[in-house]
């Protein structure tokens, strides 16, 4: 019992609880329509993307949330626009555009000599340094997340489907799209301190993949996959704090464990005729 | 009057691809409209300019009262060929057809009595009441072809464009795919429907047009049986 309650006697770990658990729940329950919409790659073209204005934000000394979500939000719908208009593949699109808005905050970095190891915490993570105000920003955000998840539940649930006939049906598939893009936007800035630029995309999908294995319902798909994001987040940071590990790092192991757990149960269930 | 469909002079292009060039079509009054024509005539294009997904080149088009795409929530209906969509997706049958009530419901809004009667209904209607808890990803070809049939049935459009609906469904369920089609034309729901079945026209379709990129013929089953436009389409239905 004491090795579950031991983080707690430190205030920066029940701050990343906290943080573990938003971020748990927000990355994989938007981590379900990546999955199922095959944004996958989007999530890590955003990550990488928010870099370049994780920099411009710290050279003049504002907040990152704020360079790093204009910066996040406008590749985000910059990506869904090039994509819808100029007749380029998805992959092809965030490929051009992640790349250029990363090299650009590599650029900056690079020409400044204000650079210190800080900025390394976004590209690995650093939970342990979330603040109360981080919180704030992240519980703030969690409810967006999930009121409009709530707000927009059947028009994503059709589009998620079927696009097309969405969209001769009267629901307009680009605005629904364009709010998606620019909240998994929000998700991965805010979730870029606790697991970092380079492991972010991780938690938006494997949480949700596992889910996927473990049931064939939307809904159920949606709670599952938050419930073991959280559990992912939660259990990555327990096993970090006792191994003295790099949290983000042991998050997303963790996660993948999950995966090939909920992987290994669908076969046996398969195998022995059961359906979830 | 204001005509349920009229296209005037459409060209759609996809890249340097003409697909429909000048086009025109004006449908008055609630039918089934059957369009037929070789492979790669034109014929889904159409069917996607109507419904708003495809945008045209050039040209005028009203869809009931709207230019493409602004009609209200619900209004159309379309079905789709079956590789439109990812089968392994979440959903039971019963979950896909309630998406045709979706356009009609408000955000927050719980399904009410009536929206669950209509789907339970038309899941009934297509024969899916058995399968209806079943995964999507269970069905056969022609079980998933019904699935989005009941889910077009479900969302009581105004308009229903249906693209090759009897490809890959049996003799039984093509001739309760018809029924269908007649009944809803009878209670006056406009029906466009793309089809390579000449066979059974006169029972399907109030008026046909053959496209060939634009409309190379135009009036009912039995004017274009006599005036032999039926044999020229029975020989090998690619474009010539």
């Amino acid at each position: 019992m004491n090795a579950l309650v031991d983080p707690f006697t430190y205030a920066f770990m029940q701050r990343a609880f906290v943080a573990a658990i938003v971020v748990g729940a927000l990355c994989s329950a938007m981590g379900t329509y990546v999955v199922l919409r095959k944004l996958s790659f989007i999530g890590d073209g955003i990550a990488h993307a928010s870099f370049a204005g994780i920099v411009i934000a710290y050279l003049r000394g504002a907040n990152y949330f704020v360079g790093a979500g204009i910066v996040a939000v406008l590749t985000a719908l910059g990506i869904g626009y090039v994509n819808r208009r100029a007749r380029l593949s998805l992959d092809t699109t965030i490929g051009v555009l992640f790349t250029g808005a990363f090299a650009l905050g590599v650029f900056l970095m690079s020409i400044t000599k204000a650079y210190t190891v800080d900025l390394q915490d976004f590209l690995f993570g650093n939970i342990l340094g979330v603040t109360s105000g981080d919180l704030y920003v992240s519980l703030a955000l969690a409810v967006l997340v999930f009121g409009t998840i709530a707000w927009l539940y059947r028009d994503l649930a059709f589009t998620s489907f079927d696009p097309t006939v969405a969209r001769a049906a009267g629901v307009r598939n680009d605005r629904v799209e364009d709010i998606l893009l620019a909240l998994l936007a929000l998700t991965i800035v805010v979730s870029i301190q606790s697991v970092g630029i380079i492991l972010v995309a991780a938690l938006l999908v494997t949480p949700a993949a596992a889910a996927a294995q473990l049931t064939r319902r939307l809904p159920r798909m949606l709670v599952l996959s938050t419930v073991l994001g959280i559990a992912c987040t939660v259990g990555g940071l327990y096993a970090s704090y006792y191994l003295h590990a790099a949290s983000g790092a042991t998050m997303v192991l963790v996660a993948t464990v999950v995966f090939f757990l909920a992987l290994a149960y669908k076969r046996f269930a398969n195998a022995s005729g059961a359906s979830a | 009057m204001t005509a349920v469909l009229a296209l005037t002079d459409v060209r759609v292009a996809y890249e340097r691809t003409l697909a429909l060039d000048d086009l025109t079509l004006r449908v008055d009054a609630p039918c089934v409209l059957g369009v037929v024509g070789p492979n790669g005539s034109g014929k889904s294009t159409l069917i996607k300019t109507i419904a708003g997904i495809v945008r045209a080149t050039s040209g005028e088009i009203v869809v009931l009262g709207n230019e493409p795409g602004h009609a209200p929530r619900g209004a159309i209906g379309y079905v789709p060929q079956l590789d439109s969509v990812d089968w392994n997706f979440p959903a039971t049958v019963d979950d896909v057809v309630a998406m045709g009530r979706y356009p009609h419901v408000r955000p927050w809004q719980r399904f009410s009595a009536n929206d669950r009667a209509t789907v339970r209904a038309a899941i009934a209607h297509l024969g899916l009441a058995e399968l209806a808890k079943r995964p999507i990803a269970d069905l056969s070809g022609g079980q998933r072809q019904r699935a989005f049939v009941a889910r077009a049935i479900a969302q009581e459009p105004r308009l229903l464009l249906l693209d090759e609906p009897t490809t890959g469904i049996d003799a039984e369920s093509s001739a309760m795919l018809r029924a269908l089609v007649r009944d809803l034309a009878r209670r006056g729901v406009m029906v466009v429907m793309t089809s390579h079945e000449l066979d059974d026209a006169e029972e399907w379709f109030d008026r046909i047009v053959v496209v060939d990129r634009r409309i190379t013929a135009d009036g009912t089953p039995r004017e274009l049986r006599e005036r032999g436009i039926y044999a020229g389409l029975r020989a090998p239905m690619v474009r010539r």
